[in-house]
């Protein structure tokens, strides 16, 4: 089985690249699965995937054929770029104004500047080559700065977390990616120019050329944001529009590629102006373009696995590799600290955010594949080696991290729904468990009583062991009311009707509540399956008000706070 | 709701057993003739079990026996007088039991039953026809005054 495919792979035509693709995307989707009953997230099981599938394990994956992926990489860099820049929205910008972009910037930063001194440092003592070893630190600095939206996202939805921290980390995991890829550009500008210069010749005009190129990538992205915003507005189809932005993500990609200027901040550029100048009109296309990043990501992790030589990899990077998990984390802990600190947010924010962002995902990969591509002369495969590396600790260590950050703040638990509350509820926790029952004998008068005194519209009828009779409603009280004096005649035994349906205290709640629906019932018996004995009554409105109110009190004391 | 649609002239009678089981299975025999009962016992068992929770006799010697089975295909009433009275009907004035209507329904016309039984209870509340009916002499006159007579307060 192997050799077939392995050659298959091998084969020069286009189909080995499609045979890949399809296969890495269903093979990894259903492998996926199987590694997340082992606890591994999904990015972290895609990298696992590659590298078995890649040059340090089968080697079906072979370095000719992920190189053949380099057009397909770029385009997609660029589509994340547009993305993101998409998600810088004024409004958005106005709403959680400068306490969030303080924030942003000094936890960005400060992973930013720890990392590219440790790793910079670390790889001059190892290589005693300044140029590689600044322009490593620069970029995997730049890199630090991101952290991995989803995987928050996913955290945060998983613990029903509700409160300011989730709030502030809702929004900053959205800028932490655009500050990353922003810092990329300029970090890759400057370490190509310098990595390309000849010792002691003018350090200024490579500074000088790689402003050039962020400067150039703006102008262009932004250019060809406002074209396609023209076109957006003035189009009502959003199928065409969509149409114009692959085609004008992709010419943006191919004219920064021509001219030489920066890729992602073109491709950030494009997507911010388009969103800012067509917020409404656009909001379909980056809907559809958002859908295309799942796969695009999938790919990314499998091929940067598959890249991954071991063998090759000189024993020095593991220490940048520890160096930048450190740097990384104690930047973005101290940061976010002091950002909360001098923005005046909120305690828990200034003492918890930091935890919660030691994610890093699709967006660190992505720019760790266009650096091993840029810098593959340089340390592109150092950047490529520690960012997969580091990437796989951080899927792993992010979500514990986040858990143990929204925990002590207190805000887990408390976006609660009324249906996350049905689920994880049975009947035995919500019905009234010691409710008014008749016996056979109750005169009338004494059930009319009976009904008055509680909301209840229908009550067990017990025999004297305790044993379900059937049930006395009020439909059949209601024809007694018309029938005027019927003195000792009438006892609880002549209104009984059978029980249409009979819980169990162990029944899960929402089954209860199906029955109740689909029988058009409000009040059902519980009876206990042993003992055949009534233990409880489970009534609609009753049921009602105390799902609201247990859902309000978890809103606002988090889980466990009694 | 008119008694006439759950009463027959061939469901009226005087009753000759001098003791409470003896008229009610007289009665429950006389309901059974009518095709609206498919279990004659089983009846029976329905009147007696109900009977045991608590006695049907409403006072003034009236009692109305009633009971819900599945022995009993639809609404159905039956009227027994009998002049002497019934001593050991367990009533609550001490009054032997005189004037008997058994009433039965099968589970599913619960409400027509409930109806009907405060109806039969409203009528017999009435002394004068509470006297016509120990007064008459033939079951015609008594499915007449049964049919005939107005219910208080309707």
């Amino acid at each position: 089985m192997p050799d077939p495919l392995r050659s298959l792979f091998a084969d020069p035509r286009p189909l080995a690249l499609l045979l890949l693709a399809g296969l890495a995307l269903l093979g990894g989707t259903i492998a996926r699965r199987w590694l997340q009953r082992l606890r591994i997230p999904q990015g972290a099981a895609y990298i696992l995937i590659g590298i078995f599938l890649g040059q340090s394990g089968l080697g079906w994956i072979s370095h000719d054929l992920t190189q053949r992926f380099a057009a397909f990489n770029l385009y997609a860099l660029g589509i994340i770029g547009f993305i993101i820049g998409g998600g810088v929205q004024r409004e958005f910008l106005r709403k959680y104004g400068r306490q969030l972009l303080v924030i942003v910037l000094s936890e960005g930063l400060g992973a930013f500047i720890l990392v590219a001194g440790a790793a910079g440092l670390l790889a001059y003592h190892f290589t005693q080559d300044w140029a590689n070893a600044l322009g490593v630190g620069l970029v995997l600095g730049a890199i630090a700065a991101a952290t991995a939206p989803a995987l928050t996202l996913d955290v945060l939805w998983e613990q029903k977390t509700r409160g300011i921290l989730t709030t502030t980390l809702v929004a900053l995991v959205a800028f932490d990616d655009g500050l990353a890829l922003l810092l990329y550009g300029m970090a890759a500008s400057v370490a190509a120019h310098l990595t390309r210069m000849h010792a002691e010749t003018a350090l200024w005009g490579a500074l000088a050329r790689a402003v050039m190129e962020l400067a150039g990538g703006v102008v262009l992205g932004a250019t060809a944001g406002w074209l396609l915003s023209l076109t957006v507005e003035r189009s009502r189809d959003t199928q065409r529009a969509t149409t114009f932005a692959i085609g004008a993500v992709a010419l943006a990609v191919g004219l920064t590629l021509l001219l030489g200027l920066d890729l992602i901040l073109g491709a950030m550029t494009l997507g911010l102006t388009l969103v800012n100048l067509a917020p409404r009109r656009s909001r379909p296309t980056f809907v559809a373009f958002e859908q295309a990043a799942q796969p695009i990501f999938v790919l990314f992790f499998l091929l940067v696995g598959a890249e991954l030589n071991l063998a090759r990899v000189p024993s020095w990077l593991w220490a940048v590799a520890i160096a930048y998990l450190l740097g990384r984390s104690a930047g973005k802990l101290l940061g976010a600290n002091l950002g909360a600190r001098w923005a005046g947010a909120a305690p828990p924010v200034r003492r918890y955010l930091g935890l919660c962002l030691f994610g890093q995902a699709g967006v660190a990969i992505g720019l760790s594949i266009l650096a091993g591509a840029r810098f593959s002369e340089g340390f592109g495969n150092w950047v490529v080696l520690v960012i997969t590396a580091t990437t796989l600790v951080a899927q792993v260590v992010a979500p514990a991290a986040i858990r143990l950050g929204v925990k002590r703040a207190g805000e887990v638990g408390r976006n609660i729904t009324r249906e996350d509350l049905v689920t994880s509820l049975r009947v035995r926790d919500v019905m009234d468990a010691a409710p008014p029952t008749l016996s056979p004998s109750t005169p009338l008068e004494e059930v009319l009583r009976t009904f008055a005194r509680h909301e209840y519209v229908s009550f067990p009828v017990v025999d004297a062991r305790g044993e379900l009779l059937g049930m006395v409603s009020f439909e059949e009280v209601r024809a007694t009311l018309a029938g005027g004096d019927y003195g000792r005649l009438l006892v609880a035994h002549d209104l009984l009707t059978p029980a249409p349906i009979v819980l169990e205290p162990e029944m899960p709640l929402a089954e209860a509540i199906a029955h109740m629906r689909e029988g058009y019932l409000e009040c059902l018996p519980v009876v206990d399956p042993e003992e055949g004995k009534v233990v409880g009554l489970l009534h609609a409105h009753a049921l009602n008000r105390a799902l609201e109110a247990e859902v309000l009190r978890r809103q606002q004391y988090g889980e466990g706070n009694r | 709701m008119p008694i006439a649609d759950y009463l027959s002239p061939q469901r009226v009678c005087f009753l000759s057993a001098d003791h409470k089981a003896g008229v009610l299975a007289e009665l429950a025999s006389v309901l059974a003739s009518s095709g609206a009962v498919r279990d004659r016992d089983g009846l029976m068992r329905a009147i007696l079990e109900r009977e045991k929770i608590m006695s049907t006799a409403i006072g003034c010697g009236v009692a109305i026996p009633h009971a819900q089975s599945d022995a009993v295909r639809r609404l159905v009433m039956a009227v027994g007088v009998h002049r002497a009275g019934i001593a050991d009907y367990e009533t609550p004035d001490r009054e032997p039991v005189r004037i008997l209507v058994m009433i039965a329904s099968g589970h599913r016309q619960q409400r027509a039953y409930i109806r009907l039984l405060g109806e039969v209870a409203r009528l017999l509340k009435q002394e004068a026809v509470r006297q016509q009916l120990i007064n008459a002499t033939t079951p015609a006159q008594l499915y007449e005054i049964m049919v005939k007579s107005e219910p208080l307060g309707a």
